[in-house]
C-alpha cells in the first residue's frame, strides 16, 4: 500500500474528524475500536497508529483531500524552487555581467551575494525565535510580510474553492489558529527552499560564467577605503575557510592591483589599464564563489534543514494534538464498553380516546358497602371521612392483599346481599392499580350490573392527603375502563 | 461460560426501570408514573469489545401474582419441585394474555438469571407483596432485594424486616442519586449471589473504573481546549472609514461575547455526549446557574476568584514575567524583577478586574483599518469559565440516567475559590502564558488539561467541595 505523506495524513485527519464528530457516533466507536485492536502493536506509537488508522478507514471521497493537499505542497515547493533558481540565475547573471568594457565591481557582488544574505539569515533567525518574546513578535509580524512564501498563499486564493478549503486549515496564517506553529514553519520551510534554490542557481551561474567566459573583477568605491582595510574585511570574511582553501583569500597585492577608477576609459590602482592585468583581475572568483557558498548556500542548507525538521515536528504534533485526535486514540486503545439495550423499547400507549372518568357524584347520601382493597379495617376516622363524602357505610369486607381471589369474589357477593346504592372500594393511593384490581372491578360490574355506582376511594399514606401524582396515576388507569359509573374520590 | 444474567423484578412502578437505566447508563428506558409502562422484558448487556460480561433484564411488574401463586399452590407436592412448577406455569400460560407479565418476568429467571427484587422504600410495605416474594422464592434462584427510594418517605426498617424473610441480601439503592461508587458497590454485591459470577463482575468493575478515568481525562482535555480557545479568541472586522468605528464597536463586542458563549455551550454538549446524556434537558431550573449569561455579574461573583485571590494570582503571573529579567541578569538583580513583576501583576489584577477584552484599531498591510476585539485580557475570565465547566461536569457525571426530573443543584460558591493556592498558581502560569502569547498552542492545551484533571478527578472531590 502506498503511504501518504505526513501532510496528507494531517489534512485527511482534519477532514475526517470534522465529518465524523456528531453523526453516527456509535458506528465510529465500533469502527475505531476494531481498527485499534488490529493496530495494538502501535499503541505506544500514537502518530504511527493514527496514520495507520487513516490507511484503514474507508470513506469515499475524503482520501482525495490529503493527496490534493500534498500535491499542492509539492507544487508550491517546485514553484519556489523554480522561482528561486530563476531569481538566483538572474541576480548572478546581472551582477557578473561583463562585456570587456569595464570590470565587475566586486563590492556590489559581495554586498548582494554575501552581506545581504547575512542580513537575511539574521532575519530568519529572528523569525525562528519564539514569538512570546515581546519585541520580537512585532518584528516577526513585519517579517512575515517579506516572506516570499506568502506568494504561495496569494496564489492559493486563485485555486478552486474545494482545493482551497482542503488546505485552508494548514495555511490559515491567523495568529490565533491552533495550527499556527505548523503554518509558521511551513512558510519558513518554503522561504528557505526558495533561498537555497536562489543560492544554488547563483553559484552555478557564477561557476558557469567563470568556466565559459573570462571575467575581470575590480573594486571601486567613492568611500575612503584603503586596500589594507579592504584586505582586512576580505580576510575576516574568509576566516571560515582560511585553513581549508587559503587560495580563496585574495592577497593584498591583488586587492591593491584591482582597485579601479572609471576615469576616462578606466584605470587600475597602479595606473595601468585593466586589459593589462586581465588575468590577475580574474583571480577574485575563488573568493567570490567560496563566500557565496559559505554565507549563502551553507547557512540556507542549515536553515532549510532546521525549518524542515521543525515543520515535520509540528506536523506530527498537530496530528497528535488536533482537536479530536486524543479522543480517537482513546477510542482505538480502550475497550469499547456498551451497556445500552440491545433492542428498542416496546412502546406503551395509552388509549387517549377513552372517555374521562365519570363526573363527581352529586345529590343525596349513598348507602354503600365498603370493600377494603389490600388495606386496613374500619376506624372512627374512616367513618368520619366517609360521612364527609356523603357515603353511609353498610357492611365492610376485605379483598386483595393477603386474601385469595376466591375471597375477593365472596366479598362482592356478600356486599350484594346488602342491596347497596353503591359500592365503595378503598384503595391505597400509593400502590398502582394492577390488572388483578381491574379484574376485581370487572367481576364487580358483572355481579352488580352496569348501573350501580362503584366508588374508588383513594386513601392517603399514614392519613395524609393523597399525592397529586398518585391521584393522576389512578385516574389515567381507570379511565381506560370506560365505565360511566366508576367514580374516583380522595378519602382525605 | 454464559455471562451472568440479572432479572430486575418487582411490583409495577417501584423503580425497576430506573435502576436498569442507572446501571446501564441508558436514557432510552421508559420511566413513567403509569403502571405497566414496561410491557416486555428488555436486555441490557454490558459488552466489552462485543463480549458480554453480564446482562441486566428489565421486566414488567407482577400483575396477577395472587392468582399465579394460587395456581402453583394448588399443584404443590414437594418443595423440591417448586422451581419446576413455576416453569410449568410459564409454559402453560405463555400464550395467555392474563399472565403475560408474569411469564415475561419469570422467563429470564428460569433460564438462570439472578433475581433483583425492587421495592420502593419511601412507601409502606403491604401484604400484596408477599405473593410476589413467595413466587420468587419458589424459583430457587440466587436473589437480592433492592430498596429503591423514589419519594421522600422512609419505610426502610419496615421493608428490611419483611424482605429479610425472603431474601438473604437486602440493600438500599437510590437509582436517582447513586453516584459511580454506589453503582460499583451494587455490582460487587451481585457477585455475592453466586461465586461463579465474581470473575466477570470484577472484570466489569475494572473496565468501568477505567472508562470513568478516561471520560474524566477526555473531559479535562475538552475543557482545556475550550478555555484555551476562549482566552485567545479574537474577532476581526475591516473598517472602510474611521466613522464606522463607533457604530461597529458595540456590535463586535456583542458578537465576541456570543462566540465565546457558543464555545462554552459546544464544550458542554460534548461532555454530555461523552457521558451518554443525549437528551439532557438544557433549560431545567437546575441549570439556571449555568445558563446564566457568561458575562453576567452574578456569574462572575459566583465563579470568579475573590479579590484577595485575584491579587495573589495576578502577583504570580507578574512574578513569572519578572523572573525572566532576573534570569537574563544572571541573578545580579537579586530577584528584583520577580518582586516588581509581582507588584505590578497584583496591582493590575486588582484594578483591572473589570477590564475585559481590548478593542484595538489595527492597520492592514495593504492599507485600510481593522477593528479587533480580543484576546481576553481579564485575569478572572478563565477561572469563571473553568468554574462553570467543572460544575457542569460534576452535574453531568453525577446525574444518573434514571433522572427525568430537574436536578437539584446545590448553590455553592465557585469551586475554584476553594482549591489550594499551589493548584491556582499552576493554573495561573498557564493562563498568563496564554494571555501573553495569544496563541492556542497545542502544548498549552496539554498542560492545561493536566492541571484540570486533578480538579475533575476523585481526589478533587474532597479538596473542592
Amino acid at each position: 500500500m502506498k503511504h501518504a505523506s505526513l501532510l496528507a495524513d494531517l489534512i485527511n485527519l482534519i477532514s475526517l474528524l470534522k465529518t465524523g464528530r456528531a453523526t453516527e457516533q456509535e458506528h465510529y466507536n465500533e469502527r475505531d475500536r476494531r481498527i485499534g485492536q488490529a493496530l495494538v502493536h502501535l499503541k505506544n506509537r500514537p502518530v504511527a497508529q493514527l496514520r495507520q488508522w487513516l490507511g484503514q478507514v474507508k470513506i469515499t471521497n475524503w482520501q482525495r483531500c490529503g493527496e490534493q493537499g500534498s500535491q499542492l505542497h509539492q507544487f508550491a515547493c517546485l514553484l519556489l524552487l523554480v522561482a528561486g533558481a530563476v531569481a538566483g540565475w538572474g541576480v548572478s547573471r546581472t551582477l557578473l555581467y561583463y562585456d570587456g568594457s569595464q570590470p565587475i565591481n566586486i563590492i556590489s557582488v559581495v554586498a548582494l551575494l554575501v552581506l545581504l544574505q547575512i542580513v537575511l539569515v539574521a532575519f530568519w533567525l529572528l523569525a525562528a525565535l519564539p514569538s512570546r518574546i515581546p519585541l520580537f513578535s512585532q518584528l516577526q509580524s513585519a517579517l512575515r510580510l517579506l516572506n516570499p512564501a506568502r506568494l504561495v498563499q496569494l496564489l492559493l486564493r486563485h485555486l478552486p474553492s474545494d482545493l482551497r478549503d482542503t488546505v485552508a486549515p494548514i495555511l490559515n496564517h491567523d495568529k490565533f489558529s491552533t495550527l499556527q506553529p505548523l503554518t509558521h514553519w511551513l512558510l519558513m520551510f518554503w522561504s528557505q527552499l526558495f533561498a537555497l534554490s536562489f543560492n544554488i542557481a547563483a553559484v552555478v551561474t557564477a561557476i558557469y560564467l567563470v568556466s565559459f567566459s573570462d571575467l575581470a573583477f575590480a573594486w571601486s568605491t567613492t568611500l575612503a577605503l584603503s586596500a589594507d582595510t579592504l584586505h582586512q574585511i576580505v580576510t575576516t570574511l574568509a576566516w571560515p575557510w582560511q585553513n581549508l582553501f587559503p587560495e580563496a583569500i585574495p592577497s593584498i597585492e591583488l586587492i591593491e592591483l584591482s582597485r579601479y577608477y572609471r576615469l576616462e576609459e578606466g584605470v587600475l590602482g597602479n595606473g595601468a589599464q585593466p586589459s593589462v592585468a586581465a588575468h590577475q583581475l580574474g583571480e577574485w572568483w575563488p573568493f567570490l564563489i567560496t563566500a557565496t557558498l559559505c554565507y549563502g548556500l551553507l547557512p540556507r542548507l542549515v536553515t532549510l534543514t532546521f525549518s524542515y525538521l521543525r515543520y515535520r515536528h509540528y506536523l506530527r504534533l498537530s496530528l497528535l494534538h488536533y482537536p479530536g485526535a486524543a479522543e480517537l486514540l482513546a477510542r482505538m486503545n480502550s475497550p469499547l464498553v456498551s451497556s445500552a439495550a440491545t433492542e428498542p423499547e416496546v412502546a406503551f400507549e395509552l388509549d387517549e380516546d377513552k372517555p374521562s372518568p365519570a363526573p363527581p357524584r352529586t345529590g343525596d347520601t349513598l348507602r354503600c358497602s365498603i370493600i377494603h382493597w389490600s388495606n386496613g379495617n374500619d376506624t372512627e376516622r374512616l367513618a368520619a371521612l366517609l360521612n364527609a363524602l356523603s357515603i353511609k357505610p353498610l357492611g365492610s369486607y376485605a379483598a386483595g392483599g393477603a386474601q385469595s381471589t376466591a375471597a375477593d369474589l365472596a366479598a362482592l357477593h356478600a356486599a350484594k346481599k346488602e342491596r347497596p346504592q353503591g359500592v365503595a372500594i378503598i384503595v391505597k393511593s400509593w400502590e398502582p392499580p394492577l390488572l388483578e384490581f381491574l379484574d376485581f372491578l370487572q367481576s364487580a360490574r358483572e355481579i352488580y350490573g352496569p348501573t350501580l355506582p362503584l366508588i374508588i376511594l383513594l386513601l392517603g399514606e399514614d392519613g395524609e392527603a393523597v399525592q397529586a401524582r398518585d391521584d393522576e396515576m389512578w385516574r389515567i388507569t381507570l379511565r381506560q375502563q370506560s365505565d360511566p359509573k366508576l367514580h374516583i374520590e380522595r378519602l382525605s | 461460560m454464559t455471562p451472568p444474567l440479572f432479572a430486575i423484578v418487582g411490583h409495577p412502578n417501584k423503580g425497576k426501570s430506573s435502576i436498569v437505566s442507572t446501571l446501564a447508563r441508558d436514557q432510552s428506558v421508559a420511566i413513567s408514573p403509569i403502571p405497566g409502562t414496561t410491557v416486555e422484558a428488555r436486555r441490557f448487556p454490558l459488552k466489552v469489545d462485543g463480549k458480554s460480561l453480564y446482562e441486566l433484564v428489565d421486566t414488567p411488574g407482577f400483575q396477577r401474582a395472587r392468582a399465579m401463586l394460587e395456581w402453583l399452590r394448588s399443584r404443590d407436592t414437594s418443595a423440591a419441585n417448586r422451581a419446576e412448577l413455576v416453569r410449568e406455569f410459564v409454559e402453560c400460560h405463555r400464550d395467555d394474555s392474563r399472565f403475560s407479565a408474569e411469564c415475561n418476568l419469570l422467563t429470564p429467571i428460569l433460564s438462570g438469571a439472578g433475581i433483583l427484587y425492587v421495592v420502593d422504600g419511601s412507601r409502606p410495605f403491604g401484604q400484596e407483596y408477599e405473593a410476589e416474594m413467595e413466587i420468587l422464592r419458589w424459583c430457587g434462584q440466587p436473589s437480592m432485594a433492592l430498596i429503591n427510594m423514589i419519594g421522600s418517605g422512609d419505610h426502610i426498617d419496615e421493608w428490611q424486616r419483611a424482605l429479610g424473610q425472603y431474601f438473604r441480601i437486602v440493600r438500599t439503592f437510590n437509582a436517582f442519586t447513586a453516584n459511580f461508587d454506589k453503582r460499583i458497590q451494587l455490582l460487587l454485591a451481585f457477585a455475592q449471589l453466586n461465586e461463579a459470577w465474581r470473575e466477570p463482575l470484577d472484570k466489569a468493575v475494572a473496565i468501568l473504573n477505567q472508562q470513568r478515568q478516561q471520560q474524566r481525562q477526555i473531559s479535562a482535555r475538552k475543557i482545556a481546549r475550550t478555555i484555551t480557545k476562549m482566552i485567545t479568541f479574537t474577532h476581526h472586522c475591516k473598517l472602510s472609514n474611521a466613522v464606522e468605528r463607533t457604530h461597529k464597536e458595540a456590535k463586535m463586542k456583542k458578537t465576541y461575547h456570543k462566540k465565546l458563549t457558543e464555545m462554552e455551550q459546544q464544550c458542554r454538549r460534548e461532555v454530555e455526549l461523552l457521558y451518554n446524556h443525549k437528551q439532557l434537558e438544557r433549560h431545567e431550573p437546575a441549570f439556571k446557574l449555568l445558563n446564566e449569561d457568561l458575562f453576567a455579574e452574578e456569574t462572575w461573583t459566583l465563579f470568579g476568584l475573590k479579590q484577595d485571590q485575584l491579587l495573589t494570582t495576578g502577583a504570580v503571573g507578574g512574578a513569572a514575567a519578572g523572573s525572566v529579567i532576573d534570569l537574563a541578569a544572571g541573578g545580579s538583580s537579586l530577584l528584583l524583577g520577580a518582586g516588581v513583576g509581582a507588584l505590578i501583576g497584583g496591582a493590575s489584577a486588582w484594578f483591572g478586574a473589570d477590564q475585559m477584552a481590548r478593542i484595538e484599531l489595527l492597520g492592514l498591510p495593504l492599507g485600510g483599518k481593522e477593528l479587533r476585539v480580543g484576546p481576553m485580557r481579564n485575569i478572572n475570565f478563565p477561572y469563571v469559565v473553568l468554574g462553570r465547566a467543572l460544575l457542569h461536569h460534576e452535574m453531568v457525571e453525577k446525574r444518573t440516567h434514571a433522572h427525568r426530573d430537574p436536578l437539584e443543584l446545590d448553590q455553592q460558591a465557585s469551586r475554584l475559590q476553594q482549591i489550594e493556592s499551589s493548584e491556582r498558581k499552576a493554573l495561573e502560569k498557564i493562563f498568563s502564558k496564554l494571555r501573553k502569547d495569544g496563541q492556542p498552542a497545542l502544548e498549552m492545551v496539554d498542560a492545561l488539561a493536566t492541571a484540570i484533571e486533578p480538579l475533575i478527578c476523585g481526589d478533587a472531590e474532597q479538596k473542592i467541595i
